[in-house]
């Protein structure tokens, strides 16, 4: 038979959900949820889902998802992320809730080097939540600010989902990049302004006052592995390699330093490291795949076209189609990975966006931090689920706190929404020619 | 016995996965250094072959994750109390993925032959090198989700732990 | 029973290709009795062209689409040679091809090869060197770094005439330009139109290498479901749409180029000396049709 946009709707978000509520994981529950329409429709076959999965995986610009976690890796491994620690701890852990300030900071300086989120949660989180714990912070708190904090992984210059977005939808990489410098900034602020007021509320300690001595060794520690963005985001601008390639230079840098300068890295634990990129690249990367043919299924029943025809039709200017844009990448967030939603929902949204003339920067920006906020909502946030199981706690007890959190970093969001001009001022000031 | 045997098959798809991505670095490290060297000649077939590699590099590694039980999922439902229910709450779930690892193998099969048919337009390889990366995955999601089943069952007959994996 | 045939376009219906293939429809319908039921996913709904001809290969999900020769080469590598590189003297020449059955062999063979039905020819769009500086003559155009289409025989005519073909993946073309890795492709107007690349390449070079021809496939699955009659009238109907999808993309595709040289988006230039390109390249056309055993194709499809 052939079955109605609607009913396909139902069958497949009940049938996601359902599966959800089963446990099984995210991955194969986007997939197994196509079943019931393959075998029902007879317009479809399971050689589709096959197919739209493998083919989801033969994307160049996807490379750089392993090679930046590869970057990041050889960072923790290298001891790398203990240096970024310390120079985090000189930097912002006199004020009251130290530790919590030195979980954003380093997620901020984290995020200037690897284009990727989850290995900033897995990084930072393993060193940071043991001993926010032993300091007498909720381990609630300490996972929820870990998560939260990572999302500016892919928000600030370099990220993954920039050079994703740039691909697919010919923005330049370089402006997106410039683009998010700003807002991330704005986020670190927001979550250092609430660290504050957890502090003041559970009277949380501070980790102390660095004496000079001690802040010139931290920065001196640092410096090698802060160069890191120079040399990544100098190699596109400079046209040596295209954004997809440029992960890569992360990589040889990390491992430059971890194996030649530092001496922190060995032959056995970079055999140790490519597998643990592998393994963990893979996860992320399967559910890619099955949310592609997820997103392909809502594409054939046509539920994309339909919800642009009604946002078109309702003409609602340029905050009001903004806000319902950052609306759909939030929920969608919530379901599946950054990736695939913009692959499937940015494409989409696009004519959308240009009719309501949104520059297309922002829009990017806009797509972009909404759906990190989905790295850390349930039931598919990544960075929660990674540091929830680093403090061996359920995801739902955090939920409040990252609630908490999460509220002030809407507001930014928000605020991009109603000035961008704070997405657009960097790169109109570095970039001769944009417009 | 048989644990030992599938841990030992994973322990080498572990070493495979890690081959797979520091070979990743090469196509694309001579990308582009071909660009910038009059000594390599453009080599067009590297964005293939990068491909090619990164794909079996996602197969392998959901298999290595179905075996250790580490694809993501989400608690949002109560854990099961009763020794019964842990048992189901646990079947559930790997009866379904066996399920679809079942269907991957059978269709996956055609789906191979479909990529036999093909061949890659710059490497001139048989396409087949990376369609059956499907039902291979899905054999092994079977055999391995097959046997965690069992698992389980024995455990809730010998009245040990249902271990949670 | 169920008479819905569905198809499926890169672009908006403004685009040539969708125009062509909604002409198809109403062409169909004009004698289709009862009526066929059509239902065109545009824009890219469902896809990229490889996508296509995978589900036409399958006979799901579409029933039909335009698709580039150079996308059918997994299954049928022959396929490449109908729109090679300088392959046509000039519009004239395309056209008696596409209207004769010079091309018989190649469908034939996808036919075997991957039960495709190419039930009409549109394209039409020419192709020219787009990069962000001026190239006019040899000189400039030696060591040019430019990405080409994936198939080999479009590298071999590129290295062949000097330049530098690059690998890199298409949705990386716009950034690689603009951050100079790259310093330009080849294109048709409506894809220079599209993609914008014109933001960061403006100089197009009137190199007029290829005049693009798009096969209007068909699933032979999809063909073999409809009663006798019917497939009578999808093959002429096929046809007929493919001659006013030439006619109206290679009037538009003019047109596109005046128009963004109106815009000031693009800088047009001539090439000071096409012939030299075409010595250069025709021993390489050769071999080619040498290696694929289809030099008696070259050779008919040159006396046209
Ligand atoms: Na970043
Ligand atoms: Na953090």
């Amino acid at each position: 038979m052939i079955i109605s946009t609607g009913v396909a709707c139902l069958v497949l978000l009940s049938g996601f959900v359902t599966l959800i509520m089963l446990r099984v994981p995210v991955a194969f529950a986007l997939g197994i949820a196509t079943i019931p329409l393959v075998a029902l429709d007879i317009r479809l076959t399971p050689f589709l889902i096959m197919d739209r999965m493998l083919n989801s995986y033969t994307s160049f610009i996807l490379l750089a998802v392993p090679f930046f976690l590869l970057a990041a890796n050889l960072m923790n491994s290298g001891k790398i992320t203990d240096r970024l620690i310390g120079l985090a701890t000189v930097l912002t852990g006199w004020l009251p809730g130290g530790l919590g300030h030195v979980n954003v900071a380093v997620s901020m300086l984290f995020a200037g080097i690897s284009g990727s989120s989850t290995a900033d949660a897995a990084g930072c989180g393993k060193i940071l939540i043991p001993a926010m714990t032993r300091e007498g912070y909720d381990p609630r708190f300490s996972v929820a600010i870990t998560a939260c904090s990572s999302v500016m992984g892919v928000i600030i210059p370099p990220s993954i989902l920039m050079i994703v977005w740039g691909g697919v939808m010919s923005v330049s990489v370089g402006s997106l990049f410039l683009a998010g410098a700003i807002p991330g900034l704005m986020i670190a602020v927001a979550l250092m302004a609430t660290v504050y007021g957890y502090a003041i509320v559970y009277g949380y300690p501070t980790a102390g006052k660095p004496s000079l001595s001690e802040f010139w060794v931290a920065l001196k520690g640092a410096g090698l592995a802060l160069l890191t963005p120079v040399f990544v985001i100098g190699g596109i601008v400079g046209g040596i390699v295209t954004p997809t390639e440029s992960a890569i230079i992360a990589a040889f840098y990390s491992l430059f330093l971890g194996a030649v300068v530092y001496r922190t890295i060995n032959f056995r634990d970079t055999i140790s490291i490519l597998y643990e990129t592998g393994r963990f690249a893979s996860i992320s990367l399967f559910a890619i795949g099955t949310a592609s043919v997820f997103g392909w299924m809502l594409a054939f029943y046509n539920v994309p076209r339909l919800m642009v025809g009604i946002m078109t039709g309702l003409q609602m200017g340029q905050i009001g189609t903004s806000l319902v844009i950052a609306g759909f990448f939030l929920l969608f967030g919530l379901f599946i990975d950054a990736i695939p939603a913009i692959i499937i929902l940015g494409t989409v949204l696009y004519p959308v966006a240009s009719a309501a003339e949104i520059h297309p920067v922002v829009f990017a920006i806009i797509g972009i931090v909404s759906l990190s906020f989905g790295l850390v909502t349930p039931p598919y946030g990544l960075c929660l689920l990674i540091s929830a199981s680093i403090a061996k706690i359920n995801v739902v007890s955090v939920l409040k706190d990252v609630a908490i959190i999460l509220a002030p970093m809407l507001l930014i969001l928000l605020l991009i929404i109603i000035f961008p001009g704070i997405v657009l001022w960097l790169p109109s000031l570095l970039m001769p020619g944009f417009k | 016995m048989i644990e030992r045997a599938l841990e030992g098959f994973c322990q080498l798809l572990r070493i495979l996965v890690g081959s797979l991505v520091a070979a990743l670095v090469i196509p694309v490290t001579m990308q582009v250094l071909a660009r910038y060297t009059g000594i390599l000649p453009s080599y067009l077939w590297t964005e293939e072959l990068a491909t090619f590699l990164f794909v079996w590099m996602v197969m392998l590694g959901s298999i290595i994750a179905v075996w250790e039980g580490t694809h993501f999922d989400v608690q949002v439902t109560p854990d099961a109390k009763s020794r019964l229910g842990k048992l189901l709450q646990r079947g559930i779930v790997l009866v379904l993925l066996f399920i679809f690892a079942v269907l991957f193998v059978y269709y996956g099969i055609g789906y191979a032959k479909f990529g036999a048919m093909q061949t890659s337009t710059m490497l001139q390889a048989n396409m087949l090198v990376i369609y059956i990366t499907v039902p291979l995955a899905g054999f092994c999601w079977a055999v391995f989700s097959f046997f965690r089943i069992w698992q389980a069952v024995q455990e809730y007959k010998l009245d040990t732990d249902i271990t949670p994996r | 029973a169920d008479l819905t045939l569905r198809g499926a376009s890169l672009f908006d219906n403004e685009h040539a290709y969708s125009k062509t293939l909604i002409k198809f429809a109403e062409l169909v319908n004009e004698e289709a009795d009862p009526k066929v039921t059509f239902d065109l996913r545009g824009n890219s709904e469902l896809g990229i062209e490889p996508d296509y001809v995978t589900f036409l290969t399958q006979g799901v999900a579409i029933d039909y689409a335009i698709i580039a020769p150079s996308n059918l080469a997994r299954f049928a590598p022959s396929l490449p040679l109908m729109d090679m590189p300088f392959v046509f003297r000039d519009l004239d020449h395309w056209n008696a091809v596409l209207s004769s059955d010079v091309l018989k062999p190649l469908e034939d063979e996808l036919l075997e090869k991957a039960d495709l039905m190419i039930i009409g020819y549109a394209g039409g769009g020419t192709r020219n060197l787009i990069s962000n500086h001026k190239i006019s003559n040899m000189e400039e155009l030696t060591g040019h770094k430019m990405r080409v289409m994936g198939a080999p025989i479009q590298a071999r005519v590129f290295q062949a005439i000097n330049a530098a073909p690059s690998a890199i993946a298409y949705s990386e073309v716009y950034n690689a330009i603009q951050t100079g890795v790259i310093d330009g492709l080849e294109n048709e107007s409506a894809s220079l139109m599209q993609y914008k690349f014109f933001e960061v390449a403006p100089n197009v070079t009137l190199t007029q290498h290829s005049i693009t021809v798009r096969p209007i496939v068909m699933s032979g699955k999809s063909f073999r479901k409809l009663p006798e009659d019917l497939q009578a009238i999808v093959l002429k109907a096929g046809k007929e749409a493919g001659e006013y999808g030439r006619a109206l993309e290679s009037t538009e595709d003019a047109e596109k180029l005046e128009q963004m040289k109106e815009a000031g988006q693009i800088d047009v230039s001539e090439f000071a000396n096409r012939e030299e390109l075409l010595e250069l390249v025709t021993p390489v056309q050769d071999a080619y049709a040498e290696e694929l055993g289809a030099e008696e194709l070259l050779k008919a499809i040159r006396s046209k």
